[in-house]
């Protein structure tokens, strides 16, 4: 594990994200929620590798959407990115009213969608629960096979936009979840998150690997040098005695 | 202090369609507002203190020192690294691998452990890595031409040749300094809330300003080195007129696109010195005479800046002209009429070049530091860079606010070759940005962001076809969800609603883009003078010159040393 600052690596996440094919508003979006969790500890650099390396040529950034907006998203094909999930979500609504019920299915890799409830939670001033429902989906086939098991389970996560608190865990490293329902918090659940408080950290830690990988993303959003572009895209001379 | 009555006309800030042209911000001159004397106003008046903690550096130049520095809060120390370069690798670019010095600033006091590792990783600069402790990193180059000369005149008993320091104005260069969060150096957020923290650039300015201290003393060890018991060191004034050269390229000019927050909080506090002081009813006689002792001065500064770049050639004998010509409107001026400052600009504004009006606008500020050096708190920004798409707007309250804010790029035809004939990207090498043909290099594929105008009329077409799809009751969200494209260009929109001066409102991937206007105006904020563009998107220019020396800070002025006397 190397120690990194928090802007290098929501930096490296965004240009990652566009490397692995997200416009540059959503890459933006990408690097936005890699930096509230990695601020609060949470291991988002190395959910974020796994999201963009399960994309492959027939489930890409383009078709893990949902059909449409509204309080219950659907996925296009069998999935939804959680980033492309959480904007759709929650970006609709200025607050979350008391009588308001959202829900989202098939959600892969549910951390990354914690950010964007955070901001409802924010605009809301409100305490906002997510219900995490690990139940294989009716229509699942075996396209999420490779995510079964321990890393597919159920529990809750509250936050009020700046804490968070997850019910359990091993819920950062879920790699699927059936559904999400999110609705305002009750005074008890309140209170497991005011028992859990949220410590921000100036600083991430990311594992060799995992850095590598999201340079490797990145790498594809550069050019390859020339000779010429060497020369005329920087407008100077190599050579600067005087 | 006198009084000042503002109590009667009140100047409208100058409008964002007459500032926000690349033309004029090309033409932006440092002011009292530039974050170079913002740092030396606040050293002087905190009474900083500073040592030269260790000065281990041999004879071949090669070795680090440390200079630390103690405000009320906080204390800083510059690591300095000095090399012994081979002529044939030096370059400003950032493709360079080895430089004649390399630097850090260091948060607080470091140890020996501390400079173990930073010895291991900051000569590498890019390739190395820093921790939460460091805060700036960079690398400078000397102009070799006056170093070889100050280093052998001043060996054999001599002070250099005037001439020749005022043709360059600096031993060394800087080549970067890359601060918040680049290659593991501490984040910005984790120094924003200290005071000296808050105006923008404090700590890459304390570096510069701590790195032309350190040359000044490598160059007078070089001397001794060589000259033994003749050498001597500089004469103060010789000394204090040298700054710290930097060499700018593309780099700069996306910062102002991606920080239209911070870039919009820098042009509003200078607009908005500059109607505070419009609106002032009488200029009293020490005041009127300030400005005039410091316009003498500005023009024995602007006689020291040369160029070889012909278009800076010509705009800056046109400054000179106009500034005659001003002088000469001064001589008649009756200061005593009211608002004499609107007047004077309404003059300057009617027959003067935009480069002399700028710089006119400057002078204009000085002698009411008491009115807007406050302004500077307020350049700054917490906002974040990337801010939540509000999703709810309506897709046809989002066509209005495009609409207002980019009328302008409606007029400019998107079909023709020229008007988008440039790319910015990043190179694989070293990642250094820059900006191509898109018409003759394979780099569209790799185009960033960096076109606003083109962005937000193909993002307005899209929004008018959707909406005559969905009707009036299509909000941005579900416009989002069908065009993930224009995301970028929905949140720049949304972000500028509050930021009237946060759009440059020039095409900035047009056949005619000059970069270096870009690079300009940035590094007119910093307190840059003498731009000299080496290519229309690479400039070097100079800093800190004639600023007194950290122990000359209490006895001289820390304020309006950027005017030679």
């Amino acid at each position: 594990m190397s120690d990194y600052s928090l802007n290098e690596v929501a930096s490296r996440a965004k240009l990652a994200a566009k490397g692995a094919g997200y416009s540059w508003g959503m890459a933006e979006e990408v690097s936005r929620g890699v930096f509230w969790l990695i601020s609060r500890g949470l291991p988002a650099a190395n959910v974020l590798v796994q999201l963009l390396s399960s994309f492959n040529k027939n489930e890409n950034v383009n078709s893990a959407v949902p059909q449409s907006i509204g309080n219950e998203l659907l996925p296009t094909l069998q999935w939804l990115c959680p980033f492309a999930a959480g904007c759709a979500l929650t970006e609709s609504h200025d607050s979350l009213a008391a009588d308001m019920r959202l829900s989202v299915s098939s959600v892969k890799y549910p951390l990354l969608i914690v950010p964007f409830i955070a901001d409802l939670a924010a605009r809301s001033s409100a305490y906002v629960h997510l219900t995490l429902d690990a139940a294989e989906p009716a229509h699942n086939t075996n396209a999420l096979s490779s995510g079964r098991s321990s890393s597919c389970m159920s529990g809750s996560v509250i936050t009020n936009g700046c804490a968070v608190h997850f019910s359990d865990p091993m819920l950062l490293h879920s790699v699927f979840v059936s559904r999400i329902n999110c609705r305002l918090a009750t005074d008890s659940e309140i209170e497991a998150l005011n028992d859990h408080r949220t410590h921000q950290t100036p600083r991430v830690c990311v594992s060799h690997s995992d850095w590598l990988a999201l340079d490797e993303f990145a790498q594809r959003t550069y050019a390859p040098a020339t000779a010429a572009s060497r020369v005329l895209g920087a407008g100077a001379e190599l050579n600067d005695n005087d | 202090m006198e009084s000042v009555d503002t109590s009667e006309l009140k100047v409208s800030r100058r409008s964002p369609e007459l500032v926000m042209r690349l033309e004029r911000l090309g033409c932006f001159h440092q002011s009292r507002l530039s974050f170079m004397r913002v740092l030396t106003r606040r050293l002087k008046s905190e009474s900083w203190s500073f040592t030269k903690a260790s000065f281990n550096v041999n004879d071949s130049g090669v070795g680090y020192a440390v200079y630390t520095t103690k405000g009320p809060q906080n204390t800083y120390s510059l690591v300095a690294f000095s090399h012994d370069l081979p002529d044939a690798l030096r370059s400003d670019r950032v493709i360079a691998e080895q430089w004649d010095a390399t630097f850090v600033l260091f948060d607080g006091i470091p140890t020996q452990e501390d400079i173990a590792r930073l010895e291991r990783n900051v000569p590498h600069q890019e390739a190395g890595r820093l921790t939460g402790t460091e805060l700036t990193l960079s690398r400078a180059n000397r102009s070799v031409r006056l170093w070889n000369h100050v280093v052998d005149r001043l060996a054999n008993g001599q002070q250099p040749d005037k001439a020749q320091i005022d043709s360059v104005g600096y031993l060394m260069r800087t080549t970067a300094v890359y601060g918040s969060g680049k290659f593991g150096a501490a984040d910005r957020q984790a120094i924003a809330q200290r005071d000296e923290c808050r105006a923008p650039f404090q700590v890459e300015m304390l570096t510069v300003y701590l790195i032309r201290t350190f040359v000044r003393d490598l160059v007078e060890h070089m001397a001794r080195v060589k000259g033994g018991t003749h050498a001597v060191a500089m004469e103060p004034a010789i000394a204090r007129s040298l700054g710290i050269g930097n060499s700018t390229g593309l780099g700069m000019a996306p910062f102002i696109l991606n920080h239209p927050a911070l870039f919009n909080n820098w042009i509003l506090a200078k607009e908005e010195a500059l109607s505070t002081v419009r609106s002032i009813s009488k200029a009293t006689d020490a005041q009127y005479s300030l400005f005039l002792q410091l316009f003498a001065r500005a023009e024995r500064s602007i006689k020291q800046w040369h160029t070889q770049h012909e278009a800076q050639a010509v705009k800056i004998c046109q400054l000179q002209s106009d500034l005659a010509g001003f002088a000469d409107y001064l001589s008649e001026f009756d200061k005593s009429c009211p608002n004499p400052w609107n007047k004077l600009y309404g003059w300057a504004e009617n027959n003067l070049c935009i480069e002399a009006q700028e710089c006119i606008v400057s002078l204009m500020l000085e002698p009411y530091g008491d009115l807007i050096d406050g302004f500077t708190h307020c350049m700054g920004s917490d906002e974040p860079t990337i801010a939540p798409i509000r999703g709810a707007v309506k897709v046809a309250s989002l066509i209005e606010q495009t609409q207002t804010l980019y009328d302008w790029a409606e007029t400019i035809n998107w079909h023709e070759n020229a008007s988008c004939a440039r790319a910015w990207y990043v190179s694989a090498e070293k990642l250094e940005p820059r900006l191509g043909e898109r018409f003759d290099e394979p780099i569209a594929d790799y185009e960033q962001p960096l076109s606003p105008a083109r962005d937000a009329i193909a993002m307005l077409a899209a929004l008018k076809s959707y909406y005559n799809q969905a009707g009036e009751h299509a909000n941005v969200a579900a416009f989002l969800l069908m065009h993930p494209e224009h995301r970028h260009m929905v949140r720049r929109v949304q972000t500028l609603q509050d930021l009237p001066y946060g759009e440059i409102r020039d095409n900035t991937i047009s056949s005619s883009l000059l970069p270096i206007d870009m690079l300009r105006c940035k590094l007119s904020f910093f307190g840059a003078i003498h731009f000299d563009p080496k290519s229309d998107r690479w400039v070097r220019i100079r800093m800190f010159g004639n600023a007194p020396y950290p122990e000359e800070l209490s006895e001289l002025d820390a304020d309006h040393w950027v005017y030679p006397e």
